[in-house]
């Protein structure tokens, strides 16, 4: 009984790791096919998340963390590569907007989030509420679907 | 729960899944499992549970954007302004001190400390409540000692109930209720991350302005709350900032009392405190081995706090308070008539006049330090009474003061330290801050001594 | 009858205890809400004459544990005989949540999501297609505002649907992600 069960769970742990591997091979695919699209249309230069100033955007590229359980709670802030930010503020933390939400990371932390400047820098620093970009969003999900 | 999301999570590297899976698998197949974990981890560069979790966003990103429809929405404008104002250091500032004057002072400290409290210390105990229970007593009590226990100056009902009820209570309640609203409101975040960068200096994260807040209404609570900070040091260090130099509402008031009517008395009582404060949160960050704390969180929109709400909060805080702290405190009334029905207090009273010489005081003050620990508010009060009746010179009011609020916190909050961090911090902690304690006064007595100033 | 046990999930902050108060209303034994959020509500609810045991769970944002709610969480959900789990998300965010979602299908729970705060949603332009996400991820999905009582019956219908094994069709098992075939990795 314990013998069945056992195999069964390593078979699984085994075809777990085969599928997350072929689905990270997949992401950096995709992750490769977005960036030449969008330096295609202007070369944008990666900078870290602590460099951005009050009102600028960007788009996380990387999150160079080590740290597993930092990485988790990023993961579940979705700041993740793709995703758009809006710096709210750069003193005395970084606050910015990322979807709907509306986090406040440390100077160390917005050191590890590698991002890409998205558009003209803004002179506007007043925190703005909701950014809804279906344009960003639908060149998202084109890239997305041939890995599907 | 299925096994592919028991695969996850050993790949995950969930500690509480491993160990399952170890106990029901048996250790052989187990490490036939582990060994799967670690070879897949040498596969990637990142930490497995990010690998996977990144490629869940990916398939959540598809079905989020499939079923979303985002228009142009029309924008709150009242929100965006509150929220430049709350995070825009130049306004937020000058907003956070007028929340702390009003809320804090005004509110909890004017309002709460000073007038609910007479109420019901003056009218409710002192002329009602007290000497029936004295006359019931006294009528149907025959032995001495058990009358004590339960009525006169020390007793469980006349001291023990009357400053649960009188004094904490009404303290701790309007606290609560001033700290629902600003948690409801969706404040406290934003002073969160206003406050990090100071917060870096002494060890703690911005995340730490929540117990250190609460701390000031009540250390007992306070502590329970360090659970929410990250690390193990960052909670050693909040415990040990909120036993020595965070006084709780109850002895706030009391020293407030005491010394308003000296107001540079009552400076140099602030300034010392804090010093000890960011001198002891430095200290203990250089000292205790860790990682550098992190700080993140989410900031969620300000709105208009829902009354019903506040209230739930405030009610489910002062329940927690009524069922966990105050039968302590009831308790500790018991502990003083137990020491003082066997002469165990004289001994720790005999013990405690050398410090308490040490730093320039009269011995009766050592009353007031013991009945301090086991009611922080008290030994202020007893200080009080000592000041009130000449005993102590302005410059002694102000050593006393300060050794006072340094000193070990009361019972409770010492219970709920050796809850939460375990008897080795806890007693560890509670000599730290006896011994700051004394040292500040001594060298606190020394230089006003030496200045030959009573402020 | 047996009573079942229903476990409320969710981030903080999306309406866990509002859903869990609407549900168990006057037969809830109301725990302790210190400043802590580790202790566990639990409480008693008869849901269209079916006895329930309803748990709000701390906060979590995923299956995987990195804080002492998530802990408890995870740990409730091993240990414990749940019949049915809701999880509560918040429309404006629905793609951080989404992944939480699709780690308690995995996991094999039965599950209702409940689509919550749609009115701040819609204030702000957002609409969410409910049948279209319950199409999408194959399990009962059901939109509410549950600070203003919208949305509760047509949830609490799902719910009994659900443990009544009345499921119309709908399982867990059409979901993308599962129907993926497992790949092996390509040098």
């Amino acid at each position: 009984m314990t013998g069945t069960m056992t195999s069964t769970v390593a078979g699984t742990v085994a075809g777990t790791v085969a599928g997350t591997a072929a689905g990270t091979a997949a992401g950096t695919r995709i992750f490769r096919a977005r960036r030449g699209t969008i330096s295609g249309e202007r070369s944008m230069p990666t900078c870290r998340l602590a460099a951005l100033r009050a009102g600028e955007r960007g788009r996380v590229v990387r999150v160079t963390s080590a740290s597993a359980p930092l990485l988790q709670k990023l993961l579940a802030m979705a700041i993740v590569p793709g995703s758009e930010i809006r710096v709210d503020l750069a003193f005395p933390a970084f606050v910015f907007e990322v979807g709907n939400t509306r986090v406040a990371v440390d100077r160390a932390i917005a050191q590890q989030i590698e991002v890409e400047r998205i558009g003209r820098v803004s002179r506007c620093c007043t925190p703005r509420a909701i950014t809804g970009d279906p344009r960003a969003d639908g060149r998202r999900g084109g890239t997305n679907e041939p890995s599907l | 729960m299925s096994r592919r999301a028991v695969a996850f999570l050993l790949l995950s590297g969930d500690r509480d899944v491993h160990a399952l899976v170890r106990h029901t698998e048996g250790r052989e197949r187990y490490e036939k499992v582990r060994r799967i974990v670690e070879q897949t981890a040498r596969r990637h560069d990142r930490p497995l549970s990010y690998v996977i979790g990144l490629k869940r966003q990916e398939e959540a990103d598809v079905i989020a954007r499939r079923v979303t429809q985002v228009a142009p929405g029309r924008k709150g404008r009242f929100v965006g302004v509150l929220d430049f104002v709350t995070l825009f250091p130049p306004t937020a500032i000058p907003l956070l001190i007028l929340v702390v004057y009003f809320g804090l002072y005004r509110f909890v400290g004017v309002f709460g400390a000073g007038t609910v409290v007479d109420f019901l210390e003056r009218r409710v105990f002192a002329e009602v409540i007290n000497p029936a229970v004295n006359a019931l007593v006294a009528r149907h009590i025959g032995s001495a000692a058990l009358r004590e226990l339960l009525a006169g100056e020390y007793g469980v009902v006349t001291l023990g109930l009357r400053y649960s009820v009188a004094i904490v209570l009404p303290i701790v309640g309007m606290f609560f209720f001033m700290f629902s609203v600003l948690e409801d409101t969706g404040y406290l975040p934003r002073l969160a991350l206003m406050s990090d960068r100071a917060f870096k200096l002494i060890g703690l994260s911005g995340r730490a302005v929540i117990p250190m807040t609460l701390g000031f209404g009540c250390g007992t609570m306070a502590t329970m709350v360090t659970r929410t900070l990250e690390t193990r040091r960052e909670r050693t260090i909040a415990t040990l900032l909120l036993a020595l130099a965070v006084p709780c509402s109850a002895q706030l008031g009391v020293i407030l009392g005491m010394l308003s009517t000296r107001p540079q008395a009552l400076l140099l009582w602030a300034g010392v405190v804090g010093a000890a404060f960011v001198l002891a949160g430095y200290g203990a960050s250089r000292f205790l081995p860790g990682e550098r704390p992190v700080f993140y969180m989410e900031v969620p929109p300000l709105r208009v706090p829902v009354l019903s709400n506040v209230l739930a909060k405030t009610l489910a805080r002062m329940k927690w308070y009524f069922v966990e702290v105050m039968p302590l405190f009831v308790g500790a009334s018991a502990v003083i008539w137990i020491g003082r029905v066997t002469g165990l207090f004289q001994l720790v009273l005999k013990g405690l006049e050398v410090p308490v010489r040490l730093v320039g005081l009269p011995p009766e003050a050592a009353f007031a330090f013991l009945f301090g620990f086991f009611r922080r508010d008290y030994g202020a009060a007893g200080l009080y009474d000592l000041a009130r009746a000449g005993r102590l010179t302005d410059a002694q009011l102000v050593v006393a003061s300060v050794t006072l609020t340094l000193f070990v916190p009361c019972v409770a909050q010492f219970a709920m330290m050796w809850k939460e961090r375990g008897w080795r911090s806890a007693l560890a902690i509670a000599a730290v801050a006896l011994a700051v304690a004394f040292i500040t006064g001594y060298a606190l007595n020394l230089v006003l001594a030496g200045t030959g100033g009573a402020p | 009858m047996r009573r079942r046990k229903l476990a409320i999930v969710g981030t903080p902050n999306v309406g866990k205890s509002v859903l869990f108060n609407a549900l168990t209303g006057a037969y809830a034994t109301v725990s302790n809400y210190p400043g802590t959020t580790v202790e566990v509500s639990r409480g008693l609810a008869t849901i269209r004459g079916i006895p329930f045991e309803v748990i709000d769970t701390p906060g979590a944002y995923s299956l995987v544990p990195i804080t002492e709610e998530e802990r408890v969480t995870l740990r409730l959900l091993l240990a414990e005989d749940i019949d049915l789990v809701v999880h509560v998300v918040d429309a404006r965010n629905l793609r951080r949540m989404i992944p939480f979602t699709l780690q308690l299908i995995e996991a094999g729970f039965p599950l209702v999501l409940d689509v919550n705060i749609l009115d701040e949603a819609e204030r702000i332009g957002i609409r969410i297609d409910i049948p279209g996400l319950e199409h999408e991820i194959g399990v009962a999905v059901v939109g509410t505002v549950l600070t203003r009582d919208l949305g509760v019956d047509a949830l609490k219908d799902r719910v009994v649907a659900r443990v009544q094994g009345v499921t119309g069709g709908i399982t867990g098992t059409n979901l993308r992600a599962l129907r993926r075939p497992c790949r092996a990795r390509s040098a």
